[in-house]
C-alpha cells in the first residue's frame, strides 16, 4: 500500500517472481491443478476475494481484509459458488483437463443470481436482515471450514481500488501502534481503516 | 501433528495427514478448521514461516506468541526509523520495544534480520538512537546496528554477487538466503569479523545450520572468502571445488559413531517396534501411533539403508488405511515419498490416500509419478480407479481393457474391471466378468467377493449366500468375505443368523470398522436403536474416516424420529466426506422427511449432474417425486431405473405402488412377487398387496394382511409402514380405539395424522392436539393437506372443513402407500 508502483500480486505471480517460496509441493500442486481448470492458461492473473455485505472478510483468512472499488473490479470479475478447491478436487472430483460444470460462475453483474440458486434453501419467513451477512458468508468453526461465494478478479490490484481496510481494533498495545502508523499512510492515499 | 507458524499472517497452521486447523494471533484459544489448499495463501506474502515437526496446539501457540511478537518488533523499529512518521508514534513504538525487547531471544531475532541488509538511509539510525531514551537494550541495539553499518553492506554485497549456478536458480539462492537470515547468520558473522577465533566458530555454525543443502560449503566459502578477518584458522576454509563429494559425505554421516549391529538384529528390531504400534492403530491413538512412529523411523535412518524406512512407511500407511484413517496414510505415505523420492512404490501409496481422500488431481499426479519410477501397472490400475471414481465409466473400461492387454497377469486389473460393470448396474455383465476372473486367478479372494455381491445385487440372494460362504471356507482370514456373508444374511431377513454372523467377525477382527456397523445396522433393523446408537457413536470414536458409521449413526437417529438431530450428524458427516455420494443422498432423504423438498430436490440434481450413474442419487429423486405427488415425472424416473436396472426389485415395487394410487391394481400386481416374504423388498412388496386390498374395499382381507405382516415382518423401520397400514384399515372400518391401540407406540409424522383421525371420531380432543401440536413443529409437505384438514373436521383449529371422509380415506392411503414403496 506504501508504494505507489507496487500491485497487489496473485500466488503464482508471486511464485514466478520468486517473491515468495512455495511450502509444500503438494499443496500447491493441488491449487495449480486447480486454478489451470477453472481459469486455464491465464490463472496466473487470477485474484481471490469473497462477497460480504457487511465488509467483513473470511475470519481464517486473517482479521483484516480489504473492501475493494465495485468500479475498479466489476468489469473483470466473476463470482463462483464457493471455495473453488472444495468445488473441483472433493465435491465435483473434477481433475485438471476435465470442464467445470455449468450454473456455478456468474459475471459480477449476476451476482445475486448466483447467491439465490446457491442459498435460496436457508432463507425463509423467519429470516431477518441481520441474519443476511452470515448466510452469504458462513465463518469457519472448528468442524466446518468458512462458506462463501468465491470472487475472482482477472489482474493485478493496485492500492487505488481498495475503498477500505475492515478489522478488529488489536488488543495488543504494539499492534495500536502499528496501526496508529498505518492509518496515516493509508490515509494519505485516500485508503479509509474500518475497526471495529 | 505438524505445524506451520508465521508471525507476519498471524497464524499458525495445524497439519493432521490431510487436515488442517488454524489458530489465529489473539484467539489462542479458538481452532478453525480450514482446507489444507489454502495453506500457500494464507501464508501468502510471508517470509518468516517456522515448520514445526510433531509437535503439541501449547508448543504452536507460544511459537506463534513469539512470532508475533518478532514481527511487531520488527514494525516498531521500522517506524521507529522512519523521519516521515509523526513524532508520537514513534515515541510510542519506543515504549512498546522496550517492552518486547526484555526478551533475548525476541532481541537475537530483531539482530537476525536487520543484520541481514543495510538500511537504505543509516543516517535515520541517529535520530533513533535519541528517541531510544534509557541506554541498556535498545539504544546499544541501535548503536551497534549503526556501527556496523558498513560490514552488514559488505556482507550483504558478497551475497548478491554470488553467481545462481552455484545455487541452481535464483529460487535456491533466495531459499538459502532465507535460512541464514533466520539462524541469524549474517549477525553473528557480522558481529564476529574482528575476531578471527569468534568468526571461525560463526562458520563452523553456519555450516552446521546448512548442512541440508546441497552445495552448502562451496556456497559458504565463496561469499565468505573476502569477509573473513586476517588469522582465522584455515580448516574452516575449505577451498570450493573440493568439498562437494566431501560434504554429501559428512551429511549423510551420522554425527556419532553407532554400535555395530547384525542385520538380522536390525530386522528384528524393526519387527518388535512395528508390532509394538499396530496396537495403537487399533485402538485409534494416533498421537501415540505417530510418537512411536518418529522412533521407529528416526532409528532406520540411522542404522539403516532409507529404503527400509520407507518401507516401513508404506507399510504402516496401510495400517492407517485399514482403520480408514486416510489422512495419517496420507501423512505417512508422503514421508515415505520424501524420504525414498525414485521409488514407485512409495509414489503409489501417496496416490492411494489422496484415491482415498477423493483428491484426484493429487491422486493423478502421484499415479503418474508412479509410472515414471516403475510401477506402471499399479498406476495405470489406480488412474482407471480415477475414472471411475469420477464416474466416467465408460473412460475406464477403455483403459482397463487396454491395461489388461499389457498387463495380463494384474488381478487388480481384472477386478477393476468387472466392477466397473457393476458400477454401471450392467450386473450380467460384471458377472460374467468376475466369473472369468476367478477362472483365471482361482487363489484370489477379491474376484469371489466380487462375483458374490454382483449376485446379491442381482437379487439372487441364495447363490450369493453360498459364494461368500465358500470364499470364507477358502479365506478364513479374510474380513471381506465374511462381512458380505452378515450383509446377505441380512438382506435375507435373518436377522439374527445376519447378527450372529457380524458379531463373531467384529470379535475376531476389533480393528474392522464394517462388521462394527453391519452389527449396528442389524441393532437397527430389529428395533433396538438405542445400542444401535451406541455401537455407531463408539465406532466413530474409534474409525473417524468410515462414512458408513457417521451414515448409520444418523439413519438410527432418524428411525428415532430426531430428524434435525439426524440432519446435523449428517451435515458433520458431509464436512468430512464431502465426495461421498451416499452421505450426500441420504442426507437429501433427510431433507424430505424435514418437509424441505427442494432443498433435497437441488441435492439429488447436483449429485446426478456430476455422476450421471449414480443410482441411489436417481432413487432417492424418484421416491421424492413420488412421494410429492408428482406422479408423471415419478413413473418416468422409475421407468428409467427399472431400465437400467430391471433386477432392482425396490423399483418394480415403488412403480407398482404408483400404480395403485392412480387405481391401476391388475397392472401393479403384475409387477409384485407372490412368494411369501423374506426380504426387505420382499415386504414392501407385501404392503404393496395389502394396500390393493384396502383401496378395493376388502377390509377384512386387508386388517388380516396387514397384522400378519404386522407379526412377522423383522425389519423395525418397514413394520411402521404396517403399523399405518392396519391404523388405516381400522379406521375404515370405524374400530377408532382399534386403530390408536395400534399407534400407541407410534410417534413418526404419518402416525401422529392418524392418530389425529382416530382420537378425532373418538372426540379425545386433547390427545388430538397433542398430535397436531407435534405435527405443527415437523412435517413433510405430503402430509400438510392431510394434517389442516382433519384439524379442521375436528375443530381444533379456527376453519371450516373442505373435504369429505372418501378424500381423506384417499390420501392416507395415497401417503402410505407412497411413503413405504
Amino acid at each position: 500500500m506504501s508504494d505507489e508502483n507496487q500491485l497487489y500480486n496473485t500466488f503464482y505471480q508471486q511464485v514466478g517472481s520468486q517473491s515468495r517460496i512455495p511450502l509444500d509441493n503438494s499443496w500447491d500442486r493441488g491449487r495449480v491443478a486447480v486454478d489451470g481448470t477453472l481459469f486455464p492458461y491465464y490463472q496466473e492473473n487470477m485474484v481471490f476475494g469473497a462477497l460480504s455485505l457487511d465488509d467483513r472478510g473470511v475470519k481464517s483468512f486473517g482479521p483484516y481484509a480489504l473492501v475493494l472499488k465495485e468500479e475498479m473490479i466489476f468489469r473483470r470479475t466473476t463470482v463462483f459458488e464457493e471455495n473453488s478447491f472444495t468445488f473441483c478436487q472433493t465435491k465435483h472430483r473434477i481433475v485438471a483437463g476435465d470442464p467445470v460444470p455449468p450454473g456455478y460462475r456468474a459475471v459480477w453483474s449476476e451476482r445475486d443470481r448466483l447467491a439465490m440458486a446457491k442459498l435460496h434453501s436457508k432463507v425463509d419467513r423467519g429470516t431477518l436482515p441481520d441474519n443476511y451477512p452470515g448466510i452469504l458468508l458462513s465463518e469457519p468453526t472448528r468442524s466446518l471450514e468458512a462458506d462463501f461465494i468465491e470472487v475472482h478478479i482477472y489482474g493485478s490490484i493496485h492500492r487505488t481500488a481498495v475503498e477500505r481496510i475492515t478489522g478488529p481494533i488489536p488488543k495488543d498495545h504494539s499492534d495500536r501502534v502499528i496501526l496508529r502508523s498505518l492509518k496515516r499512510k493509508l490515509a494519505e492515499v485516500g485508503v479509509a481503516l474500518d475497526l471495529s | 501433528m505438524d505445524a506451520l507458524v508465521s508471525g507476519q499472517a498471524g497464524l499458525a497452521i495445524l497439519t493432521r495427514g490431510n487436515e488442517a486447523s488454524l489458530i489465529r494471533m489473539d484467539y489462542f484459544d479458538e481452532e478453525l478448521a480450514c482446507s489444507p489448499s489454502l495453506i500457500p495463501y494464507l501464508l501468502q506474502d510471508t517470509d518468516d514461516t517456522v515448520e514445526l515437526k510433531s509437535t503439541s496446539t501449547d508448543a504452536v501457540v507460544r511459537r506463534l506468541q513469539f512470532a508475533g511478537a518478532c514481527d511487531r518488533a520488527l514494525h516498531l523499529i521500522l517506524i521507529l526509523l522512519d523521519a516521515d512518521e509523526d513524532a508520537e508514534t514513534r515515541a510510542m513504538s519506543v515504549e512498546s520495544l522496550l517492552e518486547l525487547i526484555c526478551d533475548p531471544e525476541l532481541l537475537a531475532h530483531l539482530k537476525a534480520v536487520l543484520y541481514s541488509a543495510p538500511l537504505p538511509d543509516p543516517s535515520a539510525l541517529n535520530e533513533a538512537i535519541g528517541l531510544a531514551l534509557r541506554p541498556g537494550g535498545l539504544k546499544d541495539t541501535l548503536t551497534d546496528l549503526r556501527n556496523n553499518q558498513a560490514l552488514i553492506a559488505n556482507f550483504s554485497s558478497a551475497w548478491k554477487q554470488l553467481p545462481l549456478e552455484l545455487f541452481g536458480n535464483s529460487l535456491a539462492k533466495e531459499h538459502f538466503r532465507r535460512r541464514l537470515v533466520a539462524r541469524g547468520a549474517f549477525a553473528s558473522l557480522v558481529s564476529a569479523s574482528h575476531d578471527p577465533k569468534k568468526f571461525s566458530l560463526a562458520v563452523l555454525e553456519c555450516h552446521q545450520d546448512l548442512k541440508d543443502f546441497k552445495n552448502h560449503r562451496s556456497i559458504l566459502g565463496r561469499w565468505l572468502s573476502q569477509l573473513k578477518p586476517p588469522n582465522v584458522e584455515h580448516s574452516i576454509s575449505l577451498a570450493p571445488n573440493d568439498n562437494d563429494a566431501l560434504g554429501v559425505l559428512d551429511d549423510d554421516r551420522p554425527s556419532q559413531p553407532l554400535p555395530r549391529r547384525s542385520s538380522y538384529e536390525a530386522y528384528e528390531n524393526v519387527k518388535k517396534q512395528k508390532e509394538a504400534i499396530i496396537p495403537s492403530f487399533k485402538r485409534g491413538d494416533f498421537q501415540k501411533v505417530r510418537g512411536y512412529i518418529d522412533q521407529l523411523i528416526e532409528s532406520q535412518l540411522r542404522f539403516g539403508d532409507r529404503s527400509y524406512a520407507a518401507m516401513s512407511l508404506c507399510d504402516l500407511a496401510q495400517h492407517a488405511k485399514t482403520v480408514s484413517n486416510h489422512s495419517l496414510q496420507l501423512e505417512l505415505a508422503k514421508r515415505a515419498a520424501e524420504i525414498f523420492p525414485d521409488d514407485g512404490w512409495t509414489h503409489g501409496q501417496v496416490a492411494d490416500a489422496y484415491f482415498c481422500l477423493g483428491q484426484y488431481d493429487n491422486a493423478a499426479q502421484s499415479f503418474k509419478e508412479a509410472a515414471f519410477f516403475g510401477k506402471a501397472s499399479f498406476a495405470r490400475a489406480g488412474q482407471a480407479r480415477i475414472l471411475r471414481g469420477q464416474g466416467k465409466f465408460a473412460e475406464a473400461l477403455e483403459l482397463y481393457d487396454r491395461s489388461i492387454n499389457d498387463f495380463p497377469g494384474e488381478v487388480t486389473l481384472w477386478n477393476g474391471r468387472a466392477e466397473v460393470f457393476r458400477e454401471m448396474w450392467k450386473l450380467d455383465e460384471a458377472l460374467k466378468a468376475y466369473e472369468s476372473t476367478v477362472e483365471k486367478f482361482p487363489l484370489e479372494a477379491v474376484p469371489r467377493c466380487g462375483r458374490a455381491a454382483v449376485l446379491k445385487d442381482l437379487g439372487r440372494l441364495d447363490e450369493a449366500l453360498d459364494a461368500y460362504t465358500r470364499t470364507c471356507e477358502l479365506f478364513g482370514g479374510d474380513i471381506v468375505p465374511r462381512n458380505g456373508r452378515a450383509d446377505v444374511l441380512k438382506e435375507m431377513g435373518r436377522l439374527k443368523d445376519a447378527l450372529t454372523a457380524y458379531r463373531e467377525t467384529a470379535d475376531a477382527f476389533p480393528e474392522d470398522a464394517v462388521s462394527r456397523c453391519g452389527l449396528a445396522e442389524v441393532l437397527r433393523d430389529t428395533g433396538q436403536l438405542e445400542d444401535a446408537l451406541r455401537l455407531y457413536t463408539e465406532t466413530i470414536a474409534a474409525f473417524p474416516y468410515v462414512s458408513v458409521a457417521y451414515c448409520g449413526c444418523a439413519e438410527t437417529l432418524r428411525d428415532m424420529n430426531r430428524l434435525d438431530t439426524a440432519l446435523a450428524s449428517y451435515d458433520k458427516a458431509l464436512t468430512k466426506f464431502p465426495n461421498d455420494e451416499f452421505v450426500r443422498n441420504s442426507r437429501a432423504n433427510i431433507l424430505k422427511l424435514l418437509g424441505k423438498p427442494e432443498a433435497a430436490l437441488q441435492a439429488y440434481d447436483e449429485t446426478i449432474r456430476s455422476f450421471p450413474y449414480d443410482i441411489f442419487a436417481r432413487s432417492g429423486r424418484a421416491d421424492l417425486l413420488k412421494t410429492l405427488g408428482r406422479i408423471p415425472e415419478a413413473l418416468e424416473a422409475y421407468d428409467y431405473l427399472i431400465e437400467r436396472n430391471p433386477s432392482g426389485q425396490n423399483f418394480w415395487h415403488a412403480k407398482a405402488a404408483i400404480l395403485v394410487v392412480l387405481g391401476e391394481y391388475a397392472k401393479a400386481e403384475e409387477m409384485l412377487p407372490s412368494k411369501s416374504p423374506e426380504t426387505r423388498d420382499d415386504w414392501i412388496a407385501y404392503h404393496v398387496r395389502g394396500m390393493i386390498l384396502l383401496k378395493s374395499n376388502k377390509l377384512d382381507a386387508a386388517v388380516v394382511h396387514f397384522e400378519t405382516g404386522l407379526n412377522s415382518i423383522p425389519f423395525a423401520r418397514q413394520r411402521k409402514y404396517f403399523q399405518n397400514a392396519l391404523a388405516i384399515a381400522r379406521l375404515r372400518r370405524g374400530e377408532y380405539a382399534k386403530a390408536t391401540e395400534t399407534l400407541i407406540s407410534a410417534e413418526e409424522p404419518m402416525a401422529e395424522i392418524l392418530k389425529i383421525h382416530a382420537f378425532g371420531e373418538l372426540r379425545q380432543s386433547d390427545l388430538a392436539k397433542r398430535s397436531l401440536a407435534r405435527l405443527e413443529l415437523v412435517c413433510p409437505v405430503t402430509l400438510i393437506p392431510l394434517r389442516d384438514e382433519l384439524a379442521a373436521r375436528y375443530q381444533l383449529r379456527q376453519q371450516p372443513p373442505r373435504h369429505e371422509d372418501p378424500w381423506i380415506f384417499d390420501e392416507e392411503c395415497r401417503v402410505a402407500l407412497l411413503n413405504a414403496a
